[in-house]
């Protein structure tokens, strides 16, 4: 028989962990992180990357900081690339790579999905530290568990 | 001069490159044109890693200096952080090499060494002369925030040189 104080810990235990869940609702989903720069993309390895300054946040006018992925769940590499050809168009740039990862494979627990569906599938990783050096280290993870691809063509023309 | 002048110490406590016990004049002076030599090759490999990373900062300011750079709304580079970043990367020691440099979204210098995909330092160079790291290095991982003042803060320091060594 457990006693109030362990019984108590056990709910404070099982909160915090129904919380800390709700944060990461996406955590599964299959996101890519595009790049426009042609220098984020690095060989490390012998294996293609994105630098961590790829995956550093920034801040809308009157948001949190967020960084804008795609998720790519049910959709083939060529569909993906066909998709962000349609979808992430920004005038006078070429797509020149893409990263793919899933939150849950990084060991941190803070940062979370919101899906904006505008452009369709585009959504948006939230819940980063306000201090630089934790988004760069949050970037250094997912730098390292996004393998990256370059377009089937020298580039997706925007 | 003498080549027993220059004989190689043996344990000795005498300094690897000889000893200074030459009789002539000139013996005396191998010793003061070996450190020039020495020293002025050193000189030049330093000016030469110092252009190079001048080289590659000002591509980095060239490529994001205007607005949107980066196609999701980033910030133009911003020359006074650029200007720590250089001074930054002066006082690195020589075996980290150069840095990637890049500019954040909010226009601050980045400055990132891959050594291999676990062996990474990213620092943030704020337009005050402010040091923003984070550092995964085989296992070992360290951030942190520290001023930069003529020389590299001890924590960052530190954190460079585990990267250097392999």
């Amino acid at each position: 028989m457990l006693s109030p104080r362990a019984l108590l810990k056990r709910l404070f235990v099982w909160l915090a962990g129904s919380l800390g869940r709700k944060r990461r609702e996406g955590d599964d989903l299959p996101l890519t992180r595009l790049s426009y720069s042609r220098n984020w993309l690095v060989n490390v390895d012998g294996e293609l990357r994105f630098r961590p300054t790829a995956f550093m946040p920034y801040r809308p006018k009157g948001h949190e900081l967020e960084l804008s992925v795609f998720r790519i769940d049910d959709l083939t590499g060529q569909e993906t690339w066909e998709h962000v050809a349609k979808h992430a168009r920004r005038p006078g740039r070429n797509i020149h790579g893409r990263a793919d990862f899933r939150l849950r494979d990084i060991d941190s627990s803070v940062l979370g999905l919101v899906l904006d569906e505008t452009p369709p599938r585009h959504g948006n990783v939230v819940g980063w530290p306000e201090d630089k050096d934790g988004q760069l280290a949050l970037a250094q993870e997912l730098s390292e568990v996004a393998p990256a691809f370059r377009p089937p063509r020298a580039g997706v023309a925007a | 001069m003498t080549a027993t002048a220059l004989t190689i110490a043996k344990a000795s406590g005498s300094p690897w490159w000889g000893t200074d016990r030459g009789a002539s004049d000139e013996a005396q002076a191998v010793p003061l044109r070996v450190i020039a030599v020495a020293g002025s090759y050193l000189e030049a490999e330093y000016g030469q890693r110092i252009q190079e990373c001048r080289l590659a900062l000002s591509e980095a300011v060239e490529e994001c200096s205007v607005p949107d750079w980066d196609g999701y709304g980033a910030a133009p580079a911003d020359p006074l952080s650029a200007a720590w970043a250089e001074k930054v990367v002066t006082a690195c020691p020589a075996s980290l090499g150069i840095p990637h440099f890049s500019f954040d979204s909010d226009g601050e210098a980045l400055l990132e060494w891959i050594v291999a995909r676990d062996r990474v330092l990213s620092v943030s160079v704020g337009t005050d002369g402010e040091l923003r790291y984070a550092a995964r290095i085989s296992g070992f991982k360290r951030t942190g925030i520290e001023v930069f003042a003529d020389a590299l803060p001890a924590g960052l320091a530190e954190t460079a040189f585990r990267l250097a060594c392999r």
